[in-house]
Formats: C-alpha cells, structure tokens, sequence
C-alpha cells in the first residue's frame, strides 16, 4: 500500500499544465467587479459622511439663530431660555419711556457722558 | 523550490495586476488539480478554483509572512474545496465497505497517471475521498483533519482504512471496470 501511497502522492504532482483560459477571464472580471464595489463603497461613505456634516452644520446654525425669527424667545448656549417681559409703561415708573427723556437731561448723566 | 518571489507579494498587496496574473499562471494548474482531487465535478471544481484564487489575491494582507506562502496559498484552497462539500451536503462519512455502482475505468499498471488518479478519487464516496487526499496527499495529522472536518479522530482513521479498502478492492480487479 506504501507503493501505491507513493505512486498517487507522484500523479498527483503530475497535474496537466493547460488551464482553460475562461477561468482567468472569470477570475478576472471578479476582481474588477471587486474593486468597482470598493468604490462605490469609498463613494457611499463619503455621501453619507457628507449629509451628517450638512444636517449638523443646519441645526447649528438653526439652533443659533432662532431669536432672530422669534423675538419674544432667547436661545442661550446653556439652553435657556429667556421670555421678554412686555413693557407696562403705567405699570411701574421705570419702564416709562417719558423717563428717558428725564433721565437724558439728567446733570449726572450730561457729566458721564461728556467726558 | 518557491515559485513566488519576495517581490511579488509585496506586488500583490499592493493589488498591482502583473503580480496577479504571474501568480495565476504559476499555480492555476496546480490549484485547480487541487480542487478537483476534493470535488468530483469539473465545473464544480473550476467554481471553488476561482472562488479560492479569489481569497488568495483579496486576503493577501492577511498572510503575515511567517509561514510558507504556498502552504498559506494551499490551506486556502482545501479550505475553499471542504466549504464546498460541506455547504452541498455531499459531505457525508461513508461506513460501506462495497460498492456496487462504478461506471468508470480505471488502468492501473506500474504507474498511475493523473488522469487514473482522478478516476480512481471519484470511484470514492466522498468522506473516503476527502479524508485520503487530506491525509496521503497533503500529508495532514489525524488531529488536523478531525478539526478540520468536525469529525472525530476514530472517524477520520476508519475513513482512511475503508478509503485504502476500498482502493485495494478497486485495483484488484486493475486494469478493467466495466459495471452497467
């Protein structure tokens, strides 16, 4: 049996060197698919990389500018948010605009700012 | 002797086409004969030929260069040809010791070519004939093979004894096999 073991181990190594070509031409064509794949895997990333840069930039940017469409609210960093008192001029002295004019004729006033 | 230079790795790694194709046309034949001592089917091997030179020229990077490339290069296509047999449901670990059905010839004098070869694997069921090219042709240890097939390593001798069994009973009656 030692014989035959030795005799097959050898046709084995006698293998037909003609391979058919169509198997090259398929191997071939694999590869280039592969790397087709590659690429529009690289294109993929990229896009989707892409718009989660775009969605972030807008929401920023939203996130920012909000008082700007709506006055009544602030929109801080911290996430606050400030609702404006409306202006009761009978209400309290303070907030009546006939103040300011009192107040800019103000001697102590007229000194600051003269300086 | 190797018939792949340092260079030609490098090459592959790189994806470079030239070291590709010199690769294929040095070890296409040998591959592909390979395949075909695992699957019975030529285009059936041819199949499992290019999906394992595939692994080969893909999976470069993962060959860490510590080890004997064509070996590397050789595991991959066993491993390709098992994951065959195995995913076909042919993989079946045969206790007959008889057969009944052989429909090929087979000559066998002083030497066997590989043409004889080819028709003596086939007269094998397929656990027989996995286990001998595993063990007698690629020089695999009972232990190796048994982890490689999921089997046990009792099974993996028996299946070598009746394979030789039934090889012997093949060539004892050399030269012809004529059975309707």
């Amino acid at each position: 049996m030692k014989d035959l073991e030795n005799k097959i181990i050898a046709a084995s190594d006698n293998y037909p060197d003609d391979v058919p070509l169509h198997l090259w031409n398929r191997l071939d064509a694999k590869l280039h698919e592969d790397t087709q794949l590659k690429k529009l895997t690289r294109y993929k990333i990229f896009s989707i990389a892409a718009s989660f840069v775009a969605v972030g930039a807008v929401s920023i940017f939203i996130y920012y500018n909000s008082y700007k469409w709506n006055p009544q609210v602030l929109a801080y960093s911290t996430s606050q948010q400030l609702i404006l008192e409306e202006l009761l001029p009978l209400e309290d002295e303070f907030y009546n605009p006939q103040k300011i004019a009192l107040l800019h004729n103000a001697p102590v006033y007229k000194e600051f700012y003269s300086k | 002797m190797s018939k792949v230079h340092e260079n030609i790795i490098h090459d592959l790694r790189k994806g470079t086409k030239l070291a590709q194709e010199t690769l294929y046309k040095a070890y296409s034949a040998e591959f592909l004969s390979l395949s075909r001592r695992y699957v019975k089917n030529t285009a059936d091997a041819e199949d499992v030929f290019i999906a394992a030179f595939y692994k080969i020229l893909t999976k470069i990077n993962s060959y860490t260069g510590k080890g004997n490339f064509e070996g590397w290069m050789k595991r991959i296509v066993v491993n390709e040809s098992l994951m065959y047999l195995r995913k076909n449901n042919n993989f079946i670990m045969t206790l007959e010791t008889s057969h009944h059905n052989i429909k090929h010839e087979v000559h066998y004098g002083s030497d066997i070519d590989y043409k004889n070869l080819l028709k003596l694997l086939d007269l094998l069921p397929t656990g027989y004939r996995t286990v001998f090219n595993l063990y007698v042709i690629e020089g695999y240890k009972h232990r190796e093979i048994a982890e490689q097939l999921g089997i046990s390593i009792n099974t993996s001798k028996s299946q070598l004894i009746l394979a030789k069994k039934r090889m012997r009973e093949i060539l004892k009656k050399k030269h012809i096999y004529n059975i309707a």
